[in-house]
């Protein structure tokens, strides 16, 4: 089953970068990775008809810890990241994901992962938090086990 | 009794962004947009930084923009270092600054404006009964994303542009394949043009003080870059003057300044420009605006919606035309030697959504001065008056109409309010 590893974020807001830091990790490993940034429509030119999509991104939670690792997968992605703040433009990624699943049935038909990192600090700087930057380890790790065929 | 109605989230605006509007017994009291504008803050990141670093850092400032940062930052080291690019690359910046255009309006064009008047709240519900329309949106978008593809190498950060010209080069067989996937994209945006030649321009924001700033294009053609500023008011200033006439203050209530020319709001965007260059255009675009000339109105910001529309079609055909001009020089070297001289450069260009403004000062290497200015910064003032006009007129009507009503005004002027977060809550 062929993966493709979509990396969002933006790294000039400091955690909000984790996604495309992992992704590039990933990428220098061999894995196929987009960097989306912010713009999750750049999915919709990239995609070949993977059968599996690994998300990688930030989220703000009031629940977990910063640094946290939070996995969600299928149906879940879409329960639970409902509200989506500050997001990037006028759908967010969530919605926009939507939208290019109803035009395609074959990323309809793909199996979804969400990898999400608590962010500690989303404002201005190119550095990680500590805590942040402790978890890009795991969230490799994560992606290369729910890769590897 | 004031009631206050608010915004708090201007849905499908690019970022984040509020309206508030405090209404009394007899009529309007107030109205703000709350905004939280990015770009001016990253300025500070790149200060000390290499020069070639702080161009990588500028587009990612934001990913729908990110060729127009890059490509108005890139002009401006380059007038810092005293270097002015070939014909032949400065073509090549034109066709990537086209895919950001296309991209750009067509996301804006389908995905934010047409679901307000169709009736939908987002384009995911249209999809049932107006699925060709967001096939097209998508369609157009990705012909944009495809050209920056091809010769910004990364989709979003547009690496590939550098102070001299390009790392490298698309293959001319990728040129050809552009060009054929343009010309297969034109009846869609004329379709575009048909489409949104039906949509109300609400008579309610007509604004006969108008003011309307665009880039005055370099070469005679209407397009993207040049050296002078035109004011529809006749006054003209060399684009190195704009500190002078653009003058920026501070607003209570937005962290974003407010700009404003000889004291009042102006607007800058696709309306702006047909105001103060549709004689250059040519080709069916040419056609279109003797056409439909009673719509691109200078005194009614949603002419701005109709004007992006005409663009699709005038940009698409001016790629298809540089395309030629390429493959007619080919083989072209991507990229002279730059010599690096300490100097301040200034470059502003016609980005989707109007003028964006670039001052780097270059010292030892190193950015020692940035100054940014976005379009939705110099819009931010005229869609405050523009929102005002519309509560004055639907302050007695229900609020969610008023609320509708005041979105669509500010969407019509396409801002980007920040592009810099996106983090999902859990």
């Amino acid at each position: 089953m062929e993966s493709l590893i979509l990396a969002l974020g933006n790294e000039l807001m400091k955690d909000d970068g984790v996604g495309l830091k992992a992704g590039r990790i990933l990428a220098q490993k061999g894995y196929n990775v987009i960097e989306i940034g912010t713009d999750i429509f750049r999915l919709q030119r990239h995609y070949n008809g993977e059968e599996r999509l690994i998300i990688i991104d930030a989220i703000l939670s009031e629940e977990f810890r910063p640094g946290e690792v939070i996995y969600l997968s299928g149906e879940e992605i879409f329960e639970k990241l409902k509200a989506e703040i500050r997001s990037a433009h006028f759908m967010g990624a969530v919605d926009g994901l939507k939208l290019l699943m109803a035009l395609d049935e074959r990323l309809k038909n793909a199996e979804l992962h969400f990898i999400g990192v608590v962010a500690k600090e989303v404002e201005l700087g190119m550095e990680l938090s500590e805590e942040v930057e402790k978890a890009i380890p795991r969230v490799v790790e994560l992606v290369e086990k729910l890769a590897g065929n | 009794m004031y009631i206050p109605i608010t915004v708090d989230h201007i849905a499908r605006v690019e970022g984040k962004g509020g309206i508030e509007i405090v209404m009394s017994d007899d009529g309007v009291k107030e109205v703000k947009l709350n905004i939280i504008e990015g770009p001016r803050f990253f300025e500070a990141i790149t200060i000390g930084k290499k020069l070639e670093e702080a161009l990588a850092v500028y587009p990612r400032i934001c990913s729908f923009c990110s060729a127009a940062h890059k490509l108005t930052a890139v002009e401006a080291a380059e007038k810092a270092v005293g270097f002015t690019p070939r014909e032949e690359i400065q073509d090549l910046r034109d066709i990537v600054y086209i895919g950001d255009m296309i991209e750009s309006h067509a996301l804006h064009l389908y995905l934010l404006v047409l679901p307000d008047y169709l009736g939908y709240s987002n384009p995911l519900s249209m999809l049932d009964r107006y699925r060709k329309e967001i096939e097209y949106a998508m369609a157009l978008k990705n012909i944009g994303a495809k050209i920056m593809d091809y010769l910004a190498s990364r989709p979003i950060h547009q690496e590939n542009a550098v102070i001299g010209g390009f790392g490298k080069l698309p293959t001319k067989a990728q040129f050809e394949e552009l060009k054929r996937e343009l010309k297969e994209a034109l009846p869609m945006a004329e379709y575009t043009v048909e489409l949104f030649s039906k949509l109300e321009q609400y008579k309610e924001v007509e604004d006969k003080e108008m003011v309307h700033m665009a880039v005055k294009p370099r070469n005679g053609v209407y397009g993207i870059f040049g050296d002078y500023v035109k004011v529809s008011d006749g006054f003209e200033f060399p684009v190195e003057d704009y500190q002078k006439h653009i003058v920026e203050r501070v607003v209570e209530h937005s962290f974003a300044k407010h700009s404003f020319y000889r004291g009042k709001p102006f607007m800058v965007g696709a309306i702006s420009r047909i105001v103060n260059n549709a004689h250059l255009l040519y080709g069916r675009a040419k056609e279109l605006y003797a056409q439909y000339k009673d719509l691109l109105r200078y005194d009614n910001c949603f002419a701005n919606n109709f004007a992006q529309a005409l663009e699709l079609v005038y940009f698409i055909e001016r790629a298809i035309d540089l395309i030629d001009d390429t493959l007619a020089k080919w083989p072209i070297k991507p990229r002279d030697e730059v010599e690096m001289k300490d100097g301040r450069g200034v470059s502003l260009t016609e980005a989707p959504r109007g003028i964006l403004a670039y001052t780097i000062e270059v010292r030892d290497g190193k950015v020692a001065y940035a100054d940014i200015i976005t379009p939705t910064a110099m819009n931010l003032a005229i869609m405050e008056r523009h929102v005002r006009m519309m509560a004055e007129k639907h302050y007695n009507d229900d609020p969610e109409k008023l609320k509708l009503l005041s979105e669509m005004t500010v969407r019509a002027y396409d801002p980007c309010i920040s592009c810099s977060v996106h983090v999902v809550k859990l």
